[in-house]
């Protein structure tokens, strides 16, 4: 479908256009199509980012490399994958960039701040901030591949094919992969304690 | 045999059902890293992490704004000059080259002839005037071995250049450039 913007297209218009019309409207460069995409996608890509590398102020730098990465890039976007299949694959690479640049710094605890709103008693949040932070050090740990794996099945909900398409792999491979990332993390939660 | 990695996983994912897969009916080994292998994905699962706050997402929008800006001008969206004016000023530089290529041509000697060269053709032998022999010798050689037509066909001395100029005097130039050199050659014997 080809987008013909106009005068009068405003961003309660953009937000009611499909994906490809939308990716057509940001290339078209009507104001506010690629805020709209951003803000539809930020939050799903800042967890992979920060699942990835377990501290926010990489991930906040890493967010902001895909989304400039995704501007530059919208107009070779063919839509033979979703939109955020297409940016969980530069999420991936942009993070597979990163850690293979610089080992990842996960937050020390007292420093995480979490928002969760169910009803546990204080010294039950402290003990699950605890587990989790232990369980996010240990899958930032991972070999990358894995990592990336086990971020996009079990947070992600990516099929297995969807997640070869991101990797550049087999689905053969990721199954691998996914394998002995939750055999790999087994391990390191043990030796954590 | 045990089973694979990917049966394992298929066995997670529920695609395949243990039932189904007979070797696990006779294996604890693969049942229990089947059991590891569940527990090991509730644990991540249920690792949560923290949510930015609504404040960095408007720093956020804001820095992403700023280095979207910094962005060199996308292709379909150049204004009249990226459409129109750069491909003229590309044409305009290249005119200009071209230009200035030809001037350089015109005043600098070429390169491909050197000065004796040309000192043959500007002062042809005079027998009356050739006293050294070994002078009259290579410039009966030169003009034997030089055929100046076919160097302008290869552009040795194209139209317009230095060279052309000394290889195509008349008569009378040449008469004055043959008085100018033999008054040059007396002022340093003498």
């Amino acid at each position: 479908m080809t987008f013909e913007p106009s005068a009068g297209l405003t961003k309660v218009t953009l937000a009611d256009l499909d994906e490809r019309s939308l990716i057509d409207a940001c290339i078209a460069d009507v104001p506010g199509a690629f805020d709209l995409v951003v803000e539809r996608h930020r939050r799903p890509v800042y967890q992979l980012c920060y699942r990835f590398v377990g501290n926010h102020e990489d991930a906040s730098d890493l967010l902001q490399d895909v989304f400039l990465r995704a501007y530059r890039g919208l107009r070779n976007f063919r839509g033979q994958s979703s939109l955020s299949t297409w940016l969980y694959r530069i999420g991936v690479n942009v993070c597979l960039n990163r850690v293979t640049a610089k080992r990842a710094e996960t937050e020390p605890i007292e420093e995480l701040h979490f928002v969760d709103l169910r009803t546990e008693s204080p010294s039950e949040l402290l003990l699950k901030q605890e587990r989790d932070a232990r369980v996010r050090a240990a899958i930032a740990r991972l070999p990358p591949k894995q990592r990336a794996t086990l971020i996009l099945r079990t947070y992600h909900e990516l099929s297995h094919q969807e997640i070869a398409d991101v990797l550049g792999s087999s689905v053969g491979a990721v199954k691998a992969n996914f394998f002995h990332a939750l055999g790999n993390l087994r391990k390191l939660l043990v030796e954590g304690g | 045999m045990h089973l694979s990695p990917e049966e394992f996983i298929d066995v997670i994912d529920g695609t395949r059902s243990e039932p189904s897969l007979a070797h696990l009916q006779s294996c604890s080994a693969c049942r229990d890293r089947i059991a590891d292998l569940r527990a090991t994905l509730t644990a991540a699962a249920d690792a949560s992490i923290a949510a930015p706050s609504p404040l960095f997402w408007d720093q956020f929008s804001q820095r992403l704004h700023d280095a979207v800006a910094m962005e060199p001008v996308r292709g379909g969206s150049r204004s009249w000059f990226g459409r129109v004016g750069m491909p003229l000023a590309a044409g305009a530089a290249v005119a200009a080259l071209i230009l200035a290529v030809s001037t350089v041509r015109l005043i600098a000697p070429h390169p491909n002839l050197s000065p004796p060269q040309l000192a043959f053709v500007a002062a042809p032998p005079q027998p009356q005037e050739a006293g050294d022999p070994s002078l009259e010798l290579m410039a009966d050689l030169a003009g034997g071995m030089v055929d100046w037509n076919a160097l302008e066909e290869v552009e040795f001395t194209a139209r317009g250049t230095a060279d052309h100029a000394v290889t195509h005097l008349t008569e009378a130039e040449l008469l004055e450039l043959r008085r100018l050199l033999q008054e040059e050659l007396a002022d340093k014997v003498s």
